[in-house]
């Protein structure tokens, strides 16, 4: 992004009495104007887990401080635990004590605790929209960066540091400056068995991982319209990816039919005034974004990544990039250590490239839809020799429905792992770790150097894609695999 | 919070582009572990080779020790949210980064533990990673009263910084003591917002 826009905040001024979306539920929130940009914003649910919160409570014991408002509080552990079947709190010793001081804590502090054991845990992003927690309309913070998953649901949501966490932790508020709008609207159709995985990933390579810097994003447009919710989580998860902290699609129909009956959504008549209240949200007619791009869905093929930043990404059948048409002396060091670092050479295609592991889960594609697309890939096949194959399900009860539809026995049956819900090798801060040198296709989101794995290599893609290089051994595009 | 007001250091380049996070401090270092022990962490998969063995990268460098300015690509410190990241820094010594874009939630974190991230257009980034590159001395200053950024050269250079965030630097000022002494304000606000939307403070019923 451009130094001047970005400290100018020159915005481009809507007729009088539109709003988009966004500023419409900032607005909201708003509780003080603290001048330069700033606002002091009400905080309506505060999501943790294990890693960020611990120093969070530990300031509240040491300064004799309480949360402000337990009610809006809401815990889950996921970074650390143990995916393994019949996995327990101590599983993994040098963690059991995050796992019980998050359980002690939450009896201390009287915050809600989806533990383990409990078929609701689960990853915060996938369990906060299934229990109804992340609303349309709703400020939602959480120490975690991928927050703005939930903005498929239309909540305004995004991740913030320690420091952040501590202060919505003793005032239920936090200081934030009012980012600019970006609407980034899919026009016309995608094409048959392409994901908002494959459009996420697109949109990243298309504008690159800094573009959303500074910015709100809203998804707009028909392509946008037609995906189910748990498709919305996934395109907005990757917001972060495209460098914007927020990522929102506007709530409608599908949103409210999907929130109905959650057992943290609102009931009854007080469901009925919140659904007035969501459908004046969407961004009026006639009002505009600070930025505004179109993107042809139409055009979207599926998406691998070959580098080490999510803007490193091509087309399933295309080539990997040669850095000497890297369009800056920066850009063309960092593809050049991406290289290095991924074992590729330029101008080979990036399909058929060998590989060692699948790992279908994360924040971004682990919800009952993303296990239906790897099951309809590998149903009747298995994985393929001296490949180890990994399903983690976002959430206990996304593992139990799968397990109930059959679909958890189709990927059991081709030779997949089928393991209890964490963040797992996303992350890899358990035992789910990619070994140097190992080259995996992974439904996660980022696939920086190191990030599952000291020296793992990592190519994401959708779980469809994921499935198919599972089956085939090497980097496979799922519609050869199915045809 | 220690005000901040003056620096004059070392600067030490880490130029590339979208350096994450996770190559700021791997996760691995991001727990069981306490204040001001997070320098162990930094850059270590940068550092260190698989046996533990000292790279060639800059922050081996002797010409760069002991630093207390960093210099980066664009969208410096993208990626996870983990303050642990500016907690490496701020443990090894550094007070300032400088580079032409950063990921949002580092940028934020960066002021909140009294680091100050400098914006400056890609060009000049640029510019300055030579000299210092090629400086016998790659000492610089930056004063934040002024906005001024000294390079090794003698060069000065006006960088840009929010208001409230400047003086919240200055003065090395607790946000959390600020926000609590407007408690009326946030009692009032809850008062009135649950009359409007009832469904946010008793989530599921």
């Amino acid at each position: 992004m451009e130094l001047r826009e970005r400290l100018g905040r020159k915005r481009m001024t809507s007729p009088p009495g539109k709003k988009m979306f966004f500023d419409k539920v900032w607005d909201v929130h708003r509780i003080i104007d603290l001048g330069d940009g700033f606002d002091l914003l009400h905080v309506d649910r505060h999501v943790m887990h294990e890693i960020t919160s611990t120093d969070g409570i530990e300031f509240l014991d040491n300064t004799g401080r309480t949360l402000r408002n337990a009610d809006l509080n809401f815990a889950t552990p996921d970074h650390v635990v143990s995916t393994a079947p019949n996995r327990k709190s101590d599983s993994i010793p040098q963690f059991t004590h995050m796992i019980t001081s998050m359980r002690d804590n939450s009896k201390k502090h009287g915050f809600t605790l989806f533990d383990l054991g409990d078929e609701r845990q689960g990853i915060v992003h996938v369990i906060a929209p299934e229990q109804g927690i992340a609303l349309p309309g709703a400020t939602l913070v959480c120490g975690d960066s991928h927050t703005c998953t939930v903005g498929g649901v239309g909540a305004l949501s995004w991740g913030i540091g320690t420091s952040e966490v501590k202060h919505v932790m003793a005032t239920q508020t936090i200081v934030q400056r009012r980012p600019k709008t970006l609407r980034i609207s899919f026009d016309n159709s995608l094409s048959k068995n392409i994901s908002s995985k494959d459009m996420i990933l697109y949109l990243i390579g298309r504008l690159g991982a800094a573009s959303g810097d500074g910015y709100a994003v809203e998804y707009a447009g028909p392509a946008v319209k037609s995906l189910d919710v748990e498709a919305r989580l996934t395109l907005c998860n990757l917001s972060i990816e495209l460098g914007a902290k927020i990522g929102q699609v506007a709530p409608d129909d599908t949103t409210y039919e999907y929130l109905n009956d959650r057992p943290f959504s609102p009931k009854g008549g007080l469901f009925d005034q919140a659904v007035r209240h969501w459908r004046t949200l969407p961004s009026d007619e006639g009002a505009a974004a600070d930025k505004e791009v179109s993107i042809d869905a139409s055009a979207i093929q599926p998406q691998v990544t070959w580098g080490t930043s999510p803007e490193h990404v091509v087309g399933i059948n295309e080539t990997i990039p040669d850095p000497k048409s890297a369009d800056s002396d920066v850009k063309k060091r960092a593809w050049e250590a991406a290289l290095k670092y991924m074992d590729l050479e330029p101008g080979k295609p990036i399909s058929k490239t060998p590989i060692d592991i699948v790992f279908i889960g994360s924040c971004t594609n682990s919800r009952l839809s993303d296990i239906h697309a790897a099951a309809d890939v590998a149903e009747g096949k298995k994985v393929a020799k001296g490949v180890r194959g990994l399903v983690v399900p976002g959430s206990g009860l996304v593992k139990k429905a799968a397990e109930f539809d059959g679909s958890a026995e189709i990927l059991r049956n081709a030779g997949f792992e089928w393991r209890e819900p964490g963040c797992s090798m996303c992350v890899a801060m358990n035992d789910d770790v990619v070994a140097s040198g190992k080259r995996t296709v992974s439904t996660s989101n980022r696939n920086f150097e190191g990030r599952q794995g000291d020296g793992a290599r990592t190519h994401l893609a959708s779980p469809a894609t994921a499935a198919a290089s599972a089956i085939a051994g090497f980097i496979c595009d799922p519609r050869q695999l199915k045809s | 919070m220690e005000p901040f007001l003056k620096i004059d250091g070392v600067a030490v380049p880490v130029w590339r582009a979208n350096v994450d996070t996770d190559a700021i401090i791997p996760i691995a270092f991001c727990v069981n572990r306490k204040r001001p022990h997070f320098d162990e962490g930094l850059f270590h998969r940068w550092r260190f080779d698989e046996n533990g063995e000292s790279t060639n990268f800059t922050l081996n460098d002797k010409r760069y020790s002991d630093p207390k300015i960093m210099i980066g690509g664009n969208n410096f410190g993208c990626g996870s949210s983990r303050e642990m990241a500016v907690w490496a820094l701020v443990d090894y010594g550094i007070r300032s980064v400088i580079a032409p874009s950063f990921g949002e939630i580092f940028f934020n974190n960066c002021f909140q533990n009294g680091v100050l991230p400098i914006q400056l257009l890609e060009k000049e980034v640029e510019d300055l990673v030579r000299e210092v590159e090629t400086s016998e001395n790659p000492l610089m200053t930056i004063d934040l009263e002024e906005q001024k950024i000294g390079s090794p050269a003698g060069n000065h250079i006006a960088f840009d910084v929010n208001g409230l965030r400047k003086n919240a630097l200055l003065l090395g000022l607790d946000p959390i003591e600020a926000t609590l002494s407007q408690s009326d304000a946030i009692d009032a606000f809850q008062k009135k917002d649950r009359a409007t939307r009832p469904w946010i403070y008793s989530p599921g019923e």
